[in-house]
């Protein structure tokens, strides 16, 4: 996990994650590291917007919905409101499934939507496919 | 006692699983806590975690475990509740893990 002001480093893309469950974020870890992805982990929503503010633009934000203190829809919000952050694809990874709560999060600028349980090989696939696109 | 039961894991993931699984561990141990205290908003916590995650590591009797103790914890069902978490005590000690190369 990445302590105070951070910077991309050596070229590689960076990924924000926001996740509050130590074993998804592990995971998570794992399979965007050996992809070539330099990761910065927030546990949750308060520590993602200290890194908002923190981080050069990542190529990619993972957000979950559920996460103590600010939510996965406030930080869609704050994630496109901030400078230089606009572009920044925004990929939703939840337990919640419900319709609503999935059309909320797209009208709300998210490009994807993946509920949990992820498949971690299928979650890597969607994100070059994303990024390829971007 | 019952057979073993043999889960088979991508071999990528070995470094992980131990912790995976010392965490599940724990889980039914706080599953007995919340149970107790009849703290069901933790209980649905801890269930929806545990439906999150499973999966992922390659333990789909894991999600369905945690789905069901979510509910249960909707449903505010302790006796429900109580015998997840001695079916996630019973699959825990019954796995045997092999580690697999995936192509």
């Amino acid at each position: 996990m990445t302590k105070g002001p951070v910077r991309q480093g050596a070229g590689k893309p960076g990924v924000l994650i926001a996740e509050d469950s130590a074993d998804a974020a592990r995971l998570l870890e794992f399979f965007l590291r050996r992809e070539g992805f330099e990761v910065h982990l927030a546990e949750d929503g308060l520590k993602a917007v200290e890194l908002l503010e923190t981080l050069d633009p990542p190529a990619l934000v993972l957000l979950d919905m559920m996460l103590p203190y600010v939510d996965g829809m406030q930080l869609i919000a704050q994630i496109h409101a901030k400078p230089g952050w606009e572009a920044v694809p925004i990929v939703m990874l939840t337990a919640l499934s419900e319709e609503q709560t999935v059309v909320k999060a797209l009208d709300a600028g998210a490009r994807d939507y993946i509920t949990k349980p992820f498949q971690p090989m299928e979650l890597m696939a969607r994100i070059r496919r994303l990024l390829k696109e971007a | 006692m019952e057979s073993p039961l043999i889960i088979k894991i991508d071999a990528d993931l070995e470094d992980l699983i131990p912790g995976f699984l010392a965490n599940r561990a724990s889980d039914i141990q706080a599953i007995e806590a919340a149970l107790a205290a009849r703290d069901f908003g933790d209980l649905r916590r801890l269930g929806h975690i545990m439906k999150g995650v499973g999966a992922g590591y390659g333990f789909p009797q894991i999600t369905e475990l945690g789905a069901a103790i979510e509910a249960a914890a909707l449903r505010q069902d302790a006796p429900a509740i109580d015998g997840h978490a001695h079916q996630l005590r019973e699959f825990l000690e019954r796995i045997v893990i092999v580690y697999e190369e995936q192509e």
